[in-house]
Order: C-alpha cells, then sequence, then structure tokens
C-alpha cells in the first residue's frame, strides 16, 4: 500500500512536469527512431574520394573508374597534392588517393597508390580504407590475371617445343643405333678379311733361282719383271693389310661414338621427358587462381546485414544506462528538493520503503520505454527475441536495476539538482568511454582493459549481444548477470547509506 | 497527586562537531496546552523540535513523553508527533486529496480513515471546497492551512509548528490562530516556534525562551510580564536576552556571527605566518 502510493504519487509528480516528461519518457524513444532511421543500412555513403596524379595513364584512369561506378562514393579530381592533403583537413574530402608519376601495373614504385586518410576520425578510417581497398582490389586482380596469362601462356609453348624436340631425339637416338649395328658389320667383315703374306713364305730368291734354272729360255728381263711384279703385289697386298688395320681402328671409334651419342640422346629424351611432365604437373592452369591462390570468404556470425541488428543492443544498453542513471537521478533530487521531504522522514515508513518506492517508479518508467523499443525492433528481430525473451527480460530487468541504483545512489550522495546531475552524466560519460562503444577497450593499457571489462556497461552490452545476436541461453549470461547483482547489493547499500547522510544533513 | 508532566526534556545536550547547539535542556510541556518558544536566530529552537520528533539523536539527556522515555519508543515517536513546518511541507504538484492520501498511507491509515480524517480537517481548517486543486496553486494562507492539516492526518498527540504565522498577513495571521486554538480545544498538545512575540503571547498557554542553547525562561506570559515588570512579551524576551547574555559574558555583536570553520591545514598555515 505504502510502496504503490510512492509509485503513484511519484508518476503523477513526473507526468505533471512537463518538462521532464517530455526529456525522461520521450527522449529516449525519439533517440531510438532516429537511430533506427539512421542506421538501418549496412554500408557507408556519401564518401568523398579526392584523386591526385602527376599524370592520368590509362590505368590510372581505369581505378579512378572502377571507384566512380560505386554510388557509395563521389571522386573529385584535384591538382596537386598539398590540396589533396588540405581538403581532408578541411573536411572536404574524406580520403586522398595518390598516384605515382606514369602508374604502371608491376614497375617497382610505380605501382603504388598511397591512401591518404585523417586519423583522428579512427572510426571511419578503416571502413573507408577497406572500402576503396576492396574497390580497387576487383581491377588490381583483373591486372594481376592478365599478367599471369601470360606467363601460362609461355609455359604452353615451351611444352609443345619439348615435346617436339622429345620426338625429334627419339628419332636421332633410333639412327644412331642404326650407324651402330652398321659400323659393326662393316667392322665383323674386315675382322673376316685376312690377308697375311710374308715374303720369305713364298721364298721368292729360290723361286727365281728355280725359274732361272729351269727356264732357260726366259730372259732375265722376264724374270727380272717376274721379280718386280712380285715384289709389287707383295707390298700392296702389305698395305692393303696396313689400310684394312686404320679402317678397322676407326669403324671402332665410331661404333664407340655412336654408343656415347645414343646414350646422350636417351640423356635428352628423359629430360625432355621431365619437363613435359613437369609442365603437366602444374594443378592450378587458370589464372586467376595463380594470381589469388588465396581467396577469403568472410562468413559473419551473425547473418543480419543492416548496421541497426548490430547496433540494437548497445542501443538499448546505453538507453537503460542513461536513463535509469538520469531518471533515477532526477527524481531522487526533485525528491530532496521538495519541502515534503521532511515530511516522509517524520512518517512511521521505514528507509527501505522509499528507496523501494523510488527503484520501483524507475523501473515501471523504464518497463515502458523498454517495450515501446522492442515493440518498434519486434518488426527488425521477430524470431531473435521470441527465441530469448525470458532471458532477455530478466536480463533488462538486472541491467535496469543495477543503474537505477547507481542513479539513486549519486541523487542522494549530491546536495543540489546541477551537481547531481552533472555527476551522473560524467558517470555515464565516463562509463561509455571505457566501454567498446567508442573504441574497442583492447585499444587500452592491458590493466585498465581487464578493470573495463567489469564495467557494468561494457557487461551489459555484453549480455544483450549474446542474447541479440546470437541467441545465447542462460548459462552463457549467467557470469555477466552474477557480475552485475554484485553492482547491484553494491549500489544497493550504497543508496541506503547516502539517504541516511541525506537525513542528517536535513536535521541539521 | 498530580499528574506528571506530559513531555520532559532532562539535561539534554546535543552539539554538530564541536558546536554545541542544545547546552543542557531541562523543561517540562503541560498536556493540553500550548507552548511557544522563543528565541533568536540560531539560539537552537529548531533542534529542540527535531529532537523531539525522534528525527535527530540527543548526545546526552532524555526526552519522556509521559513518563516513558521517547528513543525506547522510536516506533511511535512518528504517531505521537505532527509536524507543520515554516516552508510547507506537501507536493505542490499533488492535489490536496492526493496530498491527504499519499500521507495518509505513509501512517498506514487504511482508505475509509484517511477519507474521514480528510473531510474532518478539511472543514475545520476551511479548505473542503479546494482539495482538487493542486497545492501549488493555493494561496500562501492556504498553503499553511493544509500543511497544518496534512500534520495532524494520523491524529497526533502533540502539534509542533514552526514559525506557522510567518510570511502571512495579519488576516491571514488571525484566523491561523484561531484554527490553532481550535486544534488545542480539540485535545491536542501544541508546541510553537515563531519569532512574532504579539502573537505568541496571545496564543500561547507557556513561553519558554531560548538562548545559546539554553531555555533560560519558561513561564507563562502573564507571569513572565510580572516577572521582569514589563507591558510586553517583546520587551520581556529583550530583558530575559541581555540579562543572559550579560551574565554569561556574550557579545552581542559577535552572536550572530557564522560559525565558519577553516579547513585544518590552512589554519596551521594562518598559525604558521
Amino acid at each position: 500500500m505504502k510502496i504503490w502510493s510512492m509509485i503513484l504519487k511519484n508518476l503523477k509528480l513526473l507526468i505533471r512536469s512537463k518538462f521532464s516528461a517530455s526529456v525522461v519518457i520521450l527522449g529516449p524513444l525519439l533517440i531510438v527512431l532516429l537511430v533506427g532511421a539512421a542506421f538501418n543500412t549496412s554500408s557507408v555513403n556519401n564518401i568523398r574520394v579526392g584523386v591526385y596524379a602527376p599524370t592520368y595513364t590509362e590505368l590510372t584512369t581505369s581505378v579512378i573508374n572502377v571507384i566512380e561506378k560505386n554510388p557509395q562514393f563521389k571522386v573529385l579530381k584535384l591538382k596537386t597534392e598539398q590540396d589533396c592533403l588540405n581538403d581532408i583537413v578541411s573536411g572536404a574530402i574524406h580520403v586522398c588517393l595518390q598516384f605515382p608519376d606514369n602508374f604502371t601495373a608491376a614497375v617497382e614504385n610505380a605501382n603504388i597508390i598511397t591512401f591518404n586518410v585523417d586519423n583522428s576520425r579512427i572510426n571511419i578510417v578503416y571502413l573507408l580504407i577497406d572500402s576503396i581497398s576492396s574497390e580497387i582490389s576487383v581491377k588490381t586482380t583483373e591486372l594481376s590475371q592478365g599478367l599471369t596469362q601470360v606467363l601460362i601462356d609461355t609455359l604452353d609453348q615451351a611444352k609443345s617445343s619439348a615435346t617436339k624436340n622429345k620426338d625429334t631425339s627419339a628419332t636421332m637416338s633410333s639412327d644412331n643405333e642404326a650407324i651402330k649395328t652398321k659400323s659393326s658389320n662393316v667392322q665383323s667383315s674386315l675382322d673376316s678379311i685376312t690377308i697375311s703374306i710374308n715374303k720369305d713364305d713364298y721364298n721368292l730368291t729360290n723361286i727365281i733361282e728355280n725359274i732361272e734354272s729351269q727356264c732357260s729360255n726366259c730372259s732375265i728381263e722376264e724374270l727380272n719383271d717376274i721379280q718386280t711384279s712380285l715384289t709389287s703385289l707383295t707390298n700392296q697386298i702389305l698395305e692393303l693389310n696396313n689400310k684394312t688395320a686404320l679402317i678397322k681402328a676407326d669403324v671402332e671409334v665410331i661404333k664407340t661414338t655412336s654408343e656415347s651419342n645414343t646414350q646422350k640422346l636417351a640423356d635428352l629424351q628423359t629430360s625432355f621427358e621431365s619437363t613435359v611432365s613437369s609442365i603437366d604437373n602444374i594443378q592450378v592452369k587458370e589464372a586467376g587462381s595463380i594470381a589469388t591462390p588465396i581467396k577469403t570468404k568472410i562468413n559473419p556470425i551473425s547473418q543480419d546485414k543492416k548496421n541497426w541488428n548490430f547496433l540494437f543492443p548497445t542501443l538499448v544498453a546505453l538507453i537503460v544506462m542513461f536513463v535509469s542513471i538520469l531518471l533515477a537521478t532526477t527524481l531522487v533530487m526533485r525528491e530532496k528538493n521538495t519541502a515534503a521531504y521532511f515530511r516522509n522522514f517524520i512518517t512511521p515508513t521505514g528507509e527501505f520503503s522509499f528507496i523501494t518506492g523510488t527503484f520501483l517508479t524507475c523501473l515501471i518508467i523504464l518497463v515502458f520505454q523498454l517495450a515501446i523499443i522492442f515493440g518498434q525492433a519486434f518488426f527488425f528481430l521477430k524470431s531473435e527475441l521470441l527465441s530469448v525473451i525470458a532471458t532477455l527480460v530478466l536480463s533488462l530487468l538486472v541491467i535496469a536495476a543495477t543503474f537505477i541504483l547507481l542513479g539513486m545512489m549519486l541523487g542522494y550522495a549530491f546536495k543540489s539538482e546541477e551537481t547531481s546531475i552533472l555527476a551522473a552524466m560524467s558517470v555515464s560519460a565516463f562509463l561509455l568511454f571505457f566501454s567498446n562503444t567508442i573504441l574497442p577497450i583492447e585499444t587500452i593499457p592491458q590493466n585498465l582493459s581487464w578493470i573495463a571489462s567489469f564495467n557494468p556497461f561494457v557487461v551489459s552490452d555484453a549480455i544483450l549481444k549474446k542474447l541479440l545476436l546470437f541467441k545465447g541461453s542462460f548459462s552463457s549470461i549467467a557470469t555477466e548477470l552474477y557480475v552485475l547483482l554484485s553492482y547491484f547489493t553494491v549500489f544497493l547499500i550504497l543508496t541506503f547509506l547516502t539517504r541516511q547522510i541525506t537525513k542528517r544533513r536535513l536535521g541539521q | 497527586m498530580a499528574a506528571p508532566p506530559f513531555i520532559q526534556f532532562q539535561n539534554v545536550s546535543k552539539s554538530y562537531g564541536k558546536h554545541l547547539v542544545l547546552n543542557d535542556i531541562t523543561v517540562d510541556i503541560p498536556y493540553k496546552e500550548i507552548t511557544g518558544i522563543i528565541g533568536s536566530s540560531g539560539s537552537g529552537k529548531t533542534t529542540l523540535l527535531n529532537l523531539l520528533i525522534g528525527f535527530i539523536r540527543a548526545n546526552t539527556g532524555k526526552i519522556l513523553f509521559q513518563s516513558r522515555e521517547l528513543k525506547r519508543d522510536i516506533k511511535n515517536i512518528s504517531t505521537i508527533f505532527g509536524f507543520a513546518t515554516q516552508a510547507g511541507s506537501f507536493y505542490g504538484n499533488l492535489t490536496i486529496q492526493e496530498n491527504f492520501y499519499y500521507f495518509g498511507s505513509l501512517y498506514d491509515l487504511p482508505k475509509t480513515d484517511i477519507e474521514g480524517r480528510m473531510h474532518e480537517l478539511l472543514n475545520l481548517l476551511e479548505l473542503d471546497y479546494a482539495k482538487h486543486v493542486l497545492a501549488k496553486d493555493l494561496s500562501t494562507g492556504m498553503q499553511r492551512r493544509l500543511d497544518i492539516s496534512l500534520a495532524l492526518i494520523h491524529n497526533p498527540k502533540v502539534l509542533i509548528m514552526d514559525e506557522p504565522t510567518e510570511d502571512l498577513d495579519p488576516i491571514l495571521r488571525k484566523e491561523l490562530v484561531k484554527i490553532i486554538r481550535k486544534i488545542r480545544d480539540d485535545g491536542t498538545t501544541i508546541i510553537i516556534t515563531s519569532h512574532l512575540l504579539n502573537e505568541i503571547e496571545n496564543l500561547c498557554d507557556n513561553i519558554a525562551i531560548l538562548s545559546d542553547g539554553k531555555i533560560i525562561e519558561f513561564d507563562s506570559p502573564m507571569r513572565l510580564k510580572s516577572k521582569f515588570k514589563k507591558q510586553s512579551l517583546d520587551e520581556v524576551f529583550e530583558a530575559v536576552i541581555n540579562k543572559f547574555q550579560k551574565e554569561e559574558g556574550i557579545d552581542p555583536k559577535k552572536h550572530d556571527m557564522p560559525s565558519y570553520q577553516i579547513p585544518f591545514w590552512w589554519e596551521k598555515e594562518a598559525n604558521k605566518k
């Protein structure tokens, strides 16, 4: 009864104060509506790309054309390199692409495109580089494929030439074999000719003497002629013998050389076979596959493609954090600043009832806002929401409860409304800065990063991402919920203590 | 045998840090009478009232209600006392009726009891016709009456009023005095603090004069005037305060100086110089 009266009173006071009602109740809904409309897309838009090249080669123009074809980009050609850099500083362009003089593919130092970016816009710089690089990489792949195709064609020619030469060497090898056979035949024929004449075997002197004794009618001249003929014949036979020996030696050399050549031709043939086989063994023969031997495919573990889907869990965590802290601080401060605050203290009502009353009022308003937000989101995330509805409701209640108590604690801790609102904003901003929303917490030093991982906003964000993007189960978020429940307990104790302090201050 | 005093302060002292606000207060508040507490600013009037309603605790001494020590009966303190503040302790953005329902529920009153009591009090304080008006839209006199009615919602035995006629025009003051008397006549003991000594003189049965944390006089207005041979309470108050300050050696020029304390580190630096 008491707590219900408090809730009713708080709601009436809030609604009757038009400014508070509009800021606290309608503000977050307006944010969600605007963010929903703004981020319901999957890409960056209207990116102004500055281009500078000392000379515009055919390749430069074709790269620029590739970028221009994408409606996301608007290309501006700039006259000087300095203009290009100045325009980034002034914000006229998002990125400056600088081409080298005589931009040519595959020529060292003449094939480098320089990206000039504003690193202070760290949240967009990698998105820009990625988007433009992907456009340029299409052209790069095209060029690379062309160059690789030339190499492949040359290899094909080498293969057909080697095949032809292999056949020729085979023919030569068989011819050589024939020469070797013929040589062997000649050698054996020569070996079979035995011409061995020994002048002493014929005893020509005795023959002549016999002829002289028996042939009295023979004239000496005739005998001399016979002797001379015989001597000549003997000499010719001797000469024939010598020449035959020489021919045999030559045939032997031919045979040996022929054998050696046959071996060399066999080696040559093996070499051609090996070359052809090596070319045949090249498995990838498509230029595209050689130009980009490894192809990457990004497979998002969450299938949704719009930024809204990725942003939604963080947006909900952000709204719950800001609204809870600011609403609770505002409610407590308004209560503290009313003249009626004193009368509350002198009634027989426990401190815990007042804390519960304010807490539940904030929770009701937050539930109302979340109902509207998730009502909108239902159109985008119907299946995701239905599959995790129970865990999601529980998690949202724990998240909201934690931040409401933090806000109430701040409300009780500070004296004036201005300082308490300032403190609430500062604490919210602090929690936001040390989270993954602006910069990844991995970018800060390791010790701080470890502490930041316990930031209630980071924990809340992690819970909502697990549930809304990955349809996580209760067990997957149990640790995070325990962390938040620990914060809840600490903030509850601190809220109670700070309220006691305000009571003491009021008494003084 | 005489009835025991209704409320008794026995050697009550209260200090905030080194600053002694109430110094050994001993006084009896009679039943069904209007007791006025007067004193200069910073004399400890509000602290005395806050001690009585249990909003703060005394450092030493006892406060007895019908011979029972109040701090032992802490749960009932809030039902014994009703408190009407100078500023008006209600929600401006709630109507009179809503304020009644809200504060009635804090006193654990059932809805029917709240409605009955609201009807009774609004008639008594002539606010019945405006019960659906937002409290912030009421006139100053009506707001003061609303605050008194809220202080009486749980039918307390003692009504404490801190400067009830402050900021009111003479006509409204007269009306309020009439109402306070009516409440007293209904059987409620009333304790009032005020700077407006004429009204106190006309309204109160007893007057306690508080100075520098001490009750230096407690008697009926008539007897006080007679004791100090003065025509009005104003003159009595001046005479009493002057006498007390003379006896205690208090410099009246320094009396209202704010008791600001410089930080300890600054004090050390100043001493070095």
